[in-house]
């Protein structure tokens, strides 16, 4: 297209770095060159752009000339950001060009070359500005309220320190009472003391804070809606007792002849019983006849609210392990054979049983720790024993307890509970024992190998206790369906990056507590309170955004959805046109899609798929002569341009036949822009990303290296080298690898000869 | 016979009702085989070999063949889609390979 | 094959069907092709001015039809030159690439992997090189395509049939040939405004329920019948696999029906020849044919449609041979060759035209004079409309 006066509106600016990059790369006779170039308007070299004096020239060129596109030919574009933006010109047409780190740094050894590249990659940078777009931040309106799922002691934490910010809370709880396991429980280790009284604290302020708002015997039925603005659909199951009316007489409980009624402790919330109308006799109004109150209604019917919110937490808790499966342990065949959960409601009960017993045993690692069950340790069952076995040596000192286990593990201070459970005389074996049989008096039989002693020992105990292991709740998975969130192998809810815990990979929903893993009371606690954090930061009340997520080119698209299938955070569905759509909200901008439609009909906002296109045919095959080969490389975001820009600081040295493009992730890189590469007469091209386990967006460098596998094999079926193209795992803090990497490639090419095509 | 499925490649497009091939083809002959979960052509002696399935195959997965009729066992063509370029590599059936790459009308 | 081959004339057939006119079915466009391959081969005889030769190097159009204007002779003239080398003996037939350089090689392939790339694939599969060998060509089977021959609807300036508010563009509309890529375009757009202008001057009309639901019939009756049965394409003549029903697979009825028409109605194995009595025998046949075809069956949606590509092919083939029939000269020879009436008739310079007769179903055929509305030669080209002087 010849060049109209009205193209010439970009201005170039090449900086010295106060005389450093100077030393290798003549930068004014660039800037003279880059002059002539298509629609540039203006280039100059700066001394050092980045100073006040300097982005004051920029600023006022932008005026007087009327530039709306600028080139800032310096240091990396991860330096001096703040600087360059701002200019007057719409930040998305400012394009910085790595003339620094990726090119004077890198080639100081070969000035006459690295002019040489700076001028390709100059030319490379010209052409992606060419064509970007000047993007704008939309306001997109939010809710400002959080909605969490599960009202045990992580969800009720977690509501009250969203409300105590003033944001309101709807707090979903299956169950007709708040407490979750915890309430279930005798006593909390280390300190033994009474959930009841931390329970009530927090009831007590729940109740006080009018911005929550409490929904017991409710679940969520569906979630619709995005990001910021979810609209969650909540069904709430009749109680059948008005909680205001109730006197706590108890003349319900002694009516009904089914046990249907499930009766509050005193420190429950709501402080009223429930009906578990299903249990009923038939036509049975027990119950309500018998109420002096009038708190009965029999006839009340399910409710179903829209609750709109702008971001979710879900506390939904754990389950026991049952340990029928292990028949060898007896739960279910012998009697007085209990669980860990279970003897917390002995241990609250039933005092006097416990006093009277003489042996007790605790078996730990019961469906932990085990390839047939659970495979993970279940964190809180040492400490749960430990305290279950000091109570018993409280209560009678004379008694034998017993700790059968495989490790005892009480990480930091912990470790005093543990000197504790000694000194009151707790006997520690390391063995787990064989089969419990039922003894020739009473009680319960076992043989087990005391591996310390080097003996067997024989048990005959009273009661034995299994410290069962932990596994989410069950109703995970129809969460799972719900949400989206996604669950790892072991079903707990999973956050991809090991520094943001308390995400769920979908935008705006966080997890905390045992949903996520096996944890203690503190600990659930604390995560409430981080994701609480998380999710107030996730709301504003409006959410400003940027409109660079990824766009399909409906003229383009076939609806294969493969876009919909790769994306890692569920992000696209399909619009009323029947094309894939990615939620703005949701979108992560890593470009998975782009690089995986078969018809490259996918741009992100921020890098197009003709920026690309236009960007390859900007560089000159030949830029060092004939005989010296090139190699492309795409380089991640995250992880292996940032190891580029490290060389480049250290001063680690590479061929200057290596041109590096940016792009959000290894996943991003369409063969098509491959293709094209290789068939402009590109010798090699790799992309560079995070090696597996770490990639940001979990599957990017996996789907790399499958499609830059199919295009080897193509490749080979044409005749040509499939070494032309390869995948190079590059961490953050392997800059020199990444110089190696290179450095052998070029070695490699040069004995491949030069690709024999051109377009 | 044309097209040939090299069923290592195909991945039925990862399961979709219709793969691409089946979404391209104009004579209704590319499908899904339901037991497989692989693509080929229901019918070759109707096929026109006007190679849009090997075009699009996202995997590289068909190759594209010559009735016997018409010629000799052992041929081959093969595409290579850029964003604004093509570029074909030619075998013939004595090993001779012939390469031609140029710009496509595509807008990008 | 270069026409698509899944285009069987279903255009032309829901007219026919209805009672529209048709004009000029005889004019069936014949072209010279590469042999077997039946890709095009303008490209190379036009585009590098290779000559046609015969098996003993002679240049057969220079030789033998100077008089029609020897390599600038109309186009039937270059469909038929082959045919007829072949016919007497003078075959094989070809044009010369030997002269080609090694970058016109290259080009012309190309120009082939842009147009037709599996050509390419066709000569590596014989290992043949252009500028060694010369490329064979041959006769075409006969098309019906309104593009290129005057074949289609008999239309008005509107592009409207004779059947109200059904209009015809490119190679469905007849009456105006070598219309080619360019002019098709140009008739839809014709066409799409001649559409408009009706539907402005006509009331909203009602769909007949009941006509809708016997096309449904019709459409999916042969499914019906064959529901039920596993799915067999190509089964080998003499095996039957076919389970219960027991009728005609739509592969059987077209191999036989192409065969009829290649032999009877004046195909490319009979050089393009025909008479009178063979051309009875084809419509005999045919309307035999159509009288099976409520024996048609299918078992998937593919192979229903397949059932109504030889269903239409059927409807299309009988008003084509009525045609061939009814234009009792050879006006056209290669595209339209009477063996029985080899010149060119003067009083036959009109348009042959037909319509199904919708009581009786027989095809009804008429004649409509040609009136000259462009002033000029009607055997040599015009010469270029010469552009607006101000050019920018």
């Amino acid at each position: 297209m010849p060049a109209m006066d009205s193209d010439k509106k970009i201005g170039i600016y090449l900086c010295t770095c106060a005389g450093e990059i100077e030393r290798t790369i003549d930068v004014n006779l660039l800037a003279k060159e880059a002059e002539g170039w298509r629609g540039v308007a203006v280039a100059r070299k700066d001394v050092l752009l980045c100073s006040v004096e300097g982005v004051s020239r920029i600023r006022e060129d932008i005026e007087r000339l009327g530039l709306d596109r600028v080139l800032i030919a310096a240091c990396s574009p991860f330096f001096k950001e703040e600087e360059f933006s701002g200019l007057g010109v719409n930040n998305y047409l400012i394009e910085r060009v790595n003339l620094r780190e990726q090119c004077s740094r890198v080639h100081t050894d070969n000035p006459e070359h690295a002019a040489k590249k700076a001028r390709v990659i100059l030319g490379i940078s010209l052409e992606k500005v060419r064509c970007a777009l000047p993007l704008q931040a939309l306001q997109v309106p939010g809710e400002k309220s959080v909605l969490v799922i599960g009202g045990g002691v992580a969800g009720i934490n977690a509501a009250l320190d969203i409300a105590g910010t003033g944001h309101e809370v709807f707090l979903v709880e299956k169950s007709p009472f708040l407490g979750g396991k915890v309430a279930e429980l005798h006593r909390y280790f280390p300190r033994m003391c009474p959930p009841s009284c931390g329970l009530e604290q927090m009831v007590l302020q729940l109740r006080a804070n009018p911005a929550i708002h409490i929904l017991t015997s409710s679940q969520v039925d569906a979630m619709n809606g995005s990001p910021g603005n979810f609209e969650m659909s909540v069904r709430t199951s009749p109680r059948y007792v008005d909680a205001e009316r109730c006197t706590l007489c108890g003349k319900c409980l002694d009516a009904c002849p089914r046990e249907a009624v499930a009766y509050p402790e005193s420190f429950s919330y709501p402080l009223a019983p429930a009906i578990k109308r299903e249990l009923c006799a038939d036509n049975c109004t027990a119950c309500a006849e018998s109420c002096p109150a009038d708190a009965i209604n029999l006839d009340e019917e399910e409710k179903i609210n829209t609750i709109k919110s702008g971001a979710l937490v879900l506390a939904t808790g754990w389950e026991p392990f049952d340990p029928t499966p292990l028949t060898e342990l007896g739960y279910g065949r012998l009697e007085n054979v209990v669980t860990g959960l279970e003897f917390e409601k002995i241990a609250g009960k039933q005092e006097t049983f416990l006093r009277g017993l003489k042996c007790i045993a605790f078996i730990q690692c019961v469906g932990s720790r085990d390839e047939r069950h659970l495979s993970y340790c279940s964190d809180v069952c040492c400490m749960v024993s430990l305290k279950q076995a000091i109570l018993l040596k409280e209560m009678n000192p004379d008694s034998e307890v017993y700790i059968f286990y495989n490790d005892i593990r009480t990480p930091g201070e912990y470790e005093d509970f543990y000197q504790k459970a000694r000194q009151a005389g707790v006997i520690f074996v390391k063995g787990i024992p064989s089969e419990l049989k039922q003894g020739e008096t009473k009680g319960i039989s076992f043989s087990v190998f005391d591996t310390t002693a080097g003996e067997h020992l024989e048990v005959s105990a009273d009661l034995v206790v299994l410290a069962t292991g932990m596994k989410p709740s069950d109703g995970i998975e129809e969460l799972r369906e719900k949400t989206g969130v996604v669950l790892n192998k072991n079903n707990f809810v999973e956050s991809h990056l090991q520094c943001c815990p308390q995400d769920t990979r979908r935008a705006a929903i966080f997890s905390a507590g045992c949903c996520k893993a096996p944890m203690d009371v503190s600990r659930s606690i604390e995560s409430a309170g981080a994701a609480a954090a998380k999710a107030l930061r996730s709301l504003a009340g409006g959410i400003e955004v940027v409109p660079d997520h990824s766009v399909v080119n409906t003229l383009k698209c076939d609806v294969c959805k493969r876009c919909i299938e790769e994306c890692p955070f569920k992000a696209y569905a399909l619009d009323e046109k029947g094309f894939p759509k990615a939620d703005i909200l949701k979108c992560r901008r890593c470009g998975i899609c782009m690089g995986g439609c078969p018809l490259a009909a996918v741009s992100l906002g921020e890098l197009s798929i003709e920026q690309l296109s236009e960007m390859i045919d900007a560089i000159d095959r030949s830029y060092l002569g004939e005989e010296e080969p090139l190699v492309l490389g795409f380089m991640c975001k995250n992880d292996a341009y940032r190891a580029a820009d490290d060389a480049g600081l250290r001063g680690i040295q590479y061929p200057p036949n290596f041109l590096g493009i940016m792009v959000p992730c290894a996943g991003a890189v369409n063969g098509a822009i491959i293709a094209k590469a290789i068939s402009t007469g590109i010798d090699g091209v790799f992309i560079a990303g995070c090696p597996d386990s770490q990639c940001h967006y979990v599957q990017g460098s996996a789907l790399a290296k499958t499609r830059l596998n199919d295009i080897s094999n193509k490749l080979r079926e044409m005749y040509m080298e499939p070494e032309r193209v390869r995948f190079a795992a590059v961490g953050r803090d392997e800059p020199e690898k990444l110089a190696q990497t290179i450095t052998d490639y070029v070695r490699e090419l040069r004995g491949m000869g030069r690709n024999p095509l051109r377009l | 016979m044309p097209p040939y499925v090299v069923k290592d490649k195909c991945d039925g497009c990862k399961g979709k009702e219709e793969p691409l091939c089946e979404q391209i083809c104009i004579g209704d002959l590319m499908t899904l085989d339901q037991e497989s979960g692989k693509a080929y052509c229901r019918s070759l002696r109707d096929c026109w070999d006007c190679m849009s399935c090997t075009k699009i195959c996202p995997k590289g997965a068909i190759e594209q063949r010559i009735p016997y009729q018409l010629g000799y066992h052992g041929a081959k063509l093969i595409p290579m889609i850029g964003t604004d370029s093509i570029t074909w590599t030619c075998v013939d059936i004595n090993g001779k390979v012939e390469r031609f790459t140029y710009r496509t009308r595509n807008k990008k | 094959m270069w026409m698509c081959p899944f285009n069987v004339g279903t255009g032309y057939a829901v007219g026919v069907r209805a009672g529209a006119e048709f004009t000029l079915m005889e004019q069936r466009w014949c072209a010279a092709r590469v042999k077997d391959f039946t890709g095009p081969v303008d490209t190379i005889s036009v585009g590098y001015k290779a000559k046609m030769i015969n098996g003993k190097g002679e240049m057969i159009l220079q030789e033998r039809y100077a008089h029609l204007g020897g390599d600038a002779a109309p186009r039937y003239i270059r469909a038929n030159a082959p045919m007829n080398e072949w016919s007497e003996g003078r075959g094989p037939t070809f044009v010369d690439t030997r002269h080609l350089s090694p970058e016109q090689v290259r080009d012309l392939k190309i120009d082939y992997l842009n147009e037709r790339p599996t050509y390419v694939l066709f000569l590596a599969a014989r290992g043949q090189d252009p500028a060694m060998e010369p490329l064979e060509i041959y006769g075409s089977d006969p098309y019906i395509v309104g593009g290129h021959t005057g074949s289609g609807y008999w239309v008005d300036v509107d592009r409207m049939s004779t059947h109200r508010g059904l209009f015809a563009a490119g190679e469905c509309a007849g009456g105006m040939p070598n219309k080619f890529v360019g002019g098709c375009a140009a008739e839809g757009v014709l066409a799409a405004r001649g559409a408009m202008k009706y539907i402005a001057s006509v009331q909203h009309g009602n769909i007949d329920e009941n006509q809708a639901a016997a096309e449904k019939e019709r459409v999916f009756s042969p499914l019906l019948k064959g529901l039920g049965m596993e799915v067999k394409y190509n089964i080998p003549a003499g095996q039957d696999q076919r389970g219960q029903y027991d009728g005609v697979t739509p592969e059987e009825m077209e191999e036989r029906f192409q065969r009829l028409m290649d032999e009877y109605a004046a195909g490319v194995g009979q050089f393009f020849k025909c008479n009178e009595e063979q051309l009875n025998y084809a419509l005999k046949h045919i309307k035999m044919l159509k009288e099976q075809v409520d024996r048609l069956f299918a078992t998937d949606l593919h192979e229903l449609v397949l059932v109504h590509d030889v269903i239409d092919r059927l409807d299309v083939a009988e008003v084509v041979v009525m045609h061939l029939r009814e234009r009792r000269e050879s006006r056209w020879p290669g595209w339209q060759t009477r063996t029985d009436y080899p010149g060119v008739d003067p009083s036959l310079d009109c348009f042959i035209n037909s319509r199904k007769n919708l009581e009786t179903g027989e095809i009804e055929m008429l004649k409509r004079p040609y009136e000259q509305i462009l002033p000029g030669s009607r055997t040599s080209a015009p010469s270029p409309i010469p552009l607006s002087a101000e050019k920018a």
